[in-house]
């Protein structure tokens, strides 16, 4: 076949043994908490570690596991499957806390900071949105000013997930206001213990309560030198980077959570009767489940394609390769369309499975209303819908057209 | 059998059909034929296990279609004083080893007399009950033998034409029903899951004919040694046969009590629904929820229990629900055997009072 | 003990993906994905814990007649260092009784081990007799539903089952221990394993040519015993439903409970 879209025997095994993982381990330990913050899941988080599946995309000699963005991804939607909040902590984590170390580190950075982070015995965070720049990344406004062999950075940062408990955190900062975008933001690895680092509130949110949400206060807050990520006014390439990626395994926890309200959603038309009939004979229902099926198709594809493109790109940056241009291009844009169909396609799966479901779907501590709770961020997160249609529309516009 | 003799797949194959020894064949078989049917009589702290009375019953009514005789084999110390009274249970004759270093099992020497006698005797049927000393000693004694087994039946049917057995067998987690024979080679070796067969009823004064057999010394040294008992392992839900959960619709403490009762009468793990946890009547380590278990129980009883959709999962795989309620149209009756409808609690009181009355003698072995 | 413990492990049809065909009575193995049998993975997981603490090697084996390699790449996740396989399509008609001398040359061939694991019970059945039957054929003693183990200069001393009741039991080495089912948890393979567990070197696949048994000893390699039918357990309840006087109810119910059983009989 030219064109091949299968699992390699050891992607097929891993997918089956992070299954039994999470049921057997994690699934259980899974906390739906109404009241209050919610409950951080240290024990799923540490026995996640335990595991290596805190590190999955890194290389072996860096303390990961080496198996790639597919294999993370593989990772990604089986989480998905599980609970969001778990998911959106090992993104948040891995994706953009800890992979732009591995691709714009120096040698010294990686070995200092990747085995920890990849064994899970510490914990990555990302850290760019700010009060008054969410989707206008380039607006940020926490400056980092360059004193003898420190910068001194003052600002705030909103909507960090892992932000309270993180030990490694990817801070991204103005570093020459004049310049911007272009060569003025640059991105650091701050250590939690850093002088002039607080955690401030951190937020109640109506989905995803399990993981934390943080705001970050610098005040005249000292990072060395040498903790400068990549290069000074690399920032948003860095930043930027990490998202592009980090879509694909968001998509694929999204494809994740879709597949297992299908799944709920079969079982339970089998199984419940209406007039002596399964609900699963109705026509009504079936074509709910049809389209739904049909949609998880093709996010699948788009997913793993996605995760594949991501693969190759990461490997060229991290070893210095060249990277061309068509495959940045085809990594933003793949991921921006893997993103938005993904995350909305979950959106669909919730109603559907509500509808199909009835009235004990909305029971108390059930897990599709937990479902629908969480599903709502995935649209909003690491670049809401209206910026990944942003960025595929500028992409096509400036071809021309699809050639 | 020498140390020569012990090594070589050829030779462990050739000794499987040994040649017939003159010794007592009696009527039944002739040289080169297999006759009659065996069942091996387990003790457990002097007691016959009520499962191979069980099997006993079972290989009589196969021998009695084979036209052939129904057999005991038992070995222990004083067991010849009480070996004929198994003929109250169906045993036409009985082998015996009395000996006291035949008293506790011991793998070894009962494979190797178990074998030896066989080889003698050529029964075509030979059954043991599916527990732990059943199981490792019918595989050793079928390897010593080069023939066949067949482990943990739930029935044994008879195609008396073919003069086979056919073992039935509930495989992969009770989804797959198998049959199994052993066509050619012989005795035919099963090993029988307790519970599959009623006991038959005792013929008193019925006595079977005891055939003593000289103790042997093992030829093969005793291998494993035995420091010292240890209790035993105390049992984890998933290993429960029997599993009654209680719900809301028990009405009260007091009917969640009588449940619990019923739980020790079958000798079954006390379980609750989410309902009866929030009333306080069990801790919440007794809830059963598809998010903790996937249970195979043989029986579950579900005591004024609605049914919500995370207990059925749960419980979906039990061989035999029983449910108790009042709603004949909860969702617990669509995932039920047997239903009765009335009130849980009266309906609990009066089943605990029937099953007490009806509990049958126990065996033992007469002094 | 410094060299190598053993476990015997075997591929089986995932339990909830049977697929029969009604007509022939036969499973449907095409398409069917397979699984390690569960209760062979504690038997691995015991052998692993027993490395951990004495430090010697741990080799999985398996017969089989497909030449599937994917659970024992499992096997290898979890922490195993090596696999054999004895694969050969000769394989196909035999059952422990006959494959019981299989792994006999096996391990006497290719592993030598002093030490070998095996499950006590399986998902099929058939499997369990493996390890008696096995130690049978070596000569070696066997340690009955072991659940911790412990090994001092030339023996073992485990927490296991006599075949009368629960003991702790002493046995010398080399021996064959049978391991209880649903005592020990297996581990879970780690990514790291997993990324680790498809380096070439460290699976062996044999044939039956290998073994050197002779030409004469295929021909007795057809199992024993002979799956006659299969069919898939029914699914669907037959409900019965009794309603009435309180007491008549109670009173047919328990004659039910009884018949089949349960109630007043000794566990």
């Amino acid at each position: 076949m030219a064109i091949e879209f299968t699992f390699t025997p050891q992607q097929e095994l891993f997918r089956r043994s992070v299954r039994k993982l999470l049921r057997a381990e994690i699934a259980p330990r899974v906390v739906v908490e109404k009241e209050g913050h919610g409950v951080f899941p240290s024990e799923a988080v540490r026995i996640l570690g335990a595991h290596g599946m805190l590190g999955v995309p890194i290389p072996r000699e860096y303390g990961g596991a080496g198996l790639g963005e597919v294999g993370y991804c593989i990772l990604a939607e089986e989480l998905g499957r599980v609970d969001s909040s778990l998911a959106t902590i090992a993104g948040a984590h891995t994706s953009i806390g800890m992979t732009p170390i591995w691709l714009f580190g120096t040698e010294e950075q990686r070995r200092k900071y990747l085995p920890d982070l990849a064994s899970g015995r510490k914990l990555a965070a990302f850290a760019l949105t700010e009060p008054t720049a969410g989707s206008d990344a380039a607006s940020i406004k926490t400056q980092a000013v360059r004193e003898g062999d420190h910068f001194v950075v003052n600002g705030r940062k909103l909507w960090c997930t892992n932000g309270d408990r993180a030990d490694v955190i990817a801070l991204t900062c103005v570093t020459d206001p004049a310049l911007g975008a272009r060569g003025g933001v640059t991105t650091f690895i701050l250590e939690k213990d850093t002088k002039g680092f607080a955690v401030g509130t951190i937020e109640d949110k109506l989905g995803i309560r399990n993981s934390s949400t943080a705001e970050l206060i610098l005040e005249d807050c000292r990072i060395p030198v040498q903790n400068v990520l990549g290069q000074v006014g690399l920032g948003f390439v860095v930043a930027l980077t990490a998202l592009d990626g980090g879509r694909a395994g968001l998509a694929a926890g999204v494809l994740g959570a879709s597949k297992e309200l299908l799944d709920i959603g079969i079982e339970y038309a089998k199984s419940r009767r209406r007039k002596g009939e399964p609900l699963a004979n109705e026509q009504s229902i079936q074509w709910r489940l049809a389209d739904l099926a049909a949609e998880i198709q093709v996010a699948e594809y788009i997913t793993y394609h996605t995760a594949a493109l991501v693969e190759e790109y990461y490997h060229r940056l991290a070893t210095g390769a060249h990277v061309p241009e068509t495959l940045r291009e085809q990594v933003s844009m793949n991921a921006a369309s893997a993103k938005v169909f993904g995350s909305e396609m979950s959106g669909r799966a919730t109603e559907t499975t509500l509808e199909i479901l009835g009235a004990s779907s909305v029971l108390d501590r059930n897990r599709v209303e937990q479902a629908w709770r969480d599903q709502i961020i995935s649209e909003i997160y690491e670049g809401t819908s209206e910026v990944q249609r942003l960025i595929i529309a500028r992409e096509i516009l400036r071809k021309g057209g699809t050639q | 059998m020498s140390d020569a003799a012990m090594g070589g797949f050829l030779d462990a194959y050739l000794s499987q059909q040994a040649e017939a020894t003159e010794v007592q064949v009696a009527d039944e078989a002739r040289p080169g034929e297999w006759r009659t049917v065996w069942t091996w009589i387990e003790r457990v702290d002097g007691e016959v296990l009520p499962a191979c009375l069980e099997l006993l019953g079972r290989g009589r009514e196969i021998a009695g279609e084979l036209g052939t005789r129904n057999c005991a084999v038992v070995f222990g110390q004083g067991v010849e004083a009480w070996a004929a009274t198994l003929g109250e249970h169906g045993a036409d004759r009985v082998y015996v080893i009395d000996a006291p270093e035949y008293e506790e099992f011991q793998l070894d020497a009962a494979r190797e007399a178990l074998a030896g006698l066989v080889r003698e005797r050529r029964p075509e049927i030979l059954l043991f009950p599916a527990t732990i000393q059943g199981r490792n000693l019918g595989a050793q004694v079928a390897t010593a033998l080069g023939t066949g087994i067949v482990p943990n039946c739930n029935a044994l049917s008879l195609d008396a034409n073919e003069r086979l057995v056919i073992g039935h067998q509930t495989s992969f987690e009770e989804r797959l029903l198998s049959d199994v024979a052993v066509p050619l080679q012989r005795p035919q070796i099963f090993t029988v899951t307790p519970g599959s067969y009623r006991r038959p009823g005792r013929e008193s004064g019925r006595q079977a004919q005891v055939v003593a057999v000289a103790a042997t010394v093992p030829l093969r040294p005793i291998q494993t040694k035995t420091i010292e008992r240890a209790p035993d392992r105390p049992k984890s839900l998933s290993q429960f046969d029997a599993v009654v959960a209680a719900g809301l619709g028990v009405a009260s403490r007091d009917g969640f009590q009588l449940a619990s009762e019923l739980a020790a009468e079958l000798d079954a793990y006390a379980g609750a629904t989410r309902g009866a946890v929030a009333c306080g009547w069990a801790g919440a380590d007794r809830l059963i929820s598809v998010t903790r278990h996937r249970l195979r129980p043989r029986l579950y009883v579900a005591c004024g229990v609605v049914g919500e959709y995370d207990h059925l999962k749960a419980i979906e795989n039990a061989d035999l629900v029983l449910a108790l309620t009042d709603d004949a149209r909860a969702p617990i009756v669509e995932s039920a055997d047997l239903v009765g409808i009335g009130e849980p609690s009266e309906l609990l009181r009066r089943l605990l009072d029937h099953l007490r009355r009806a509990k049958g003698e126990r065996v033992r072995s007469p002094p | 003990m410094t060299g190598t413990a053993a476990v015997l492990v075997r591929r089986v049809p995932d339990p909830s993906r049977l697929n029969v065909d009604r007509k022939t009575g036969r499973l449907v193995l095409e398409g069917t994905p397979f699984i390690l049998n569960p209760v062979d993975l504690q038997a691995l997981e015991l052998a692993l814990r027993t490395r951990e603490r004495y430090g010697h090697r741990v080799v999985v084996v398996s017969v089989d007649h497909t030449g599937a390699q994917t659970e024992l790449h499992e096997a290898l996740a979890m922490g195993a260092d090596e696999a054999v396989l004895v694969s050969d399509p000769q394989f196909e008609d035999t059952d422990p009784t006959t494959q019981a001398h299989l792994f006999r040359a096996a391990l006497e061939r290719f592993v030598h081990p002093e030490i070998v694991f095996a499950a006590s019970r399986s998902i099929d059945h058939t499997w369990s007799t493996i390890g008696p039957q096995l130690a049978y054929l070596l000569g070696w003693p066997l340690v009955i539903e072991a659940e911790e183990l412990d090994l001092e200069d030339d023996g073992v001393k485990a927490l296991a089952h006599t075949g009368d009741h629960r003991a702790r039991v002493q046995a010398k080495l080399p021996c064959v221990v049978s391991v209880a089912r649903g005592v020990i948890t297996p581990r879970h393979a780690t990514s790291w394993g997993i990324a680790d567990a498809f380096d070439p070197h460290r699976l062996t696949v044999k044939t039956f040519a290998d073994l050197g048994l002779g030409a004469e000893a295929a021909e007795r390699l057809h199992a024993a015993t002979s799956v006659r039918r299969v069919a898939l357990a029914p699914t669907e309840r037959d409900r019965r439903v009794i309603d009435g006087d309180a007491d008549e109810v109670a009173r047919v119910l328990a004659r039910r409970l009884i018949d089949k059983g349960w109630g007043g009989r000794r566990p």
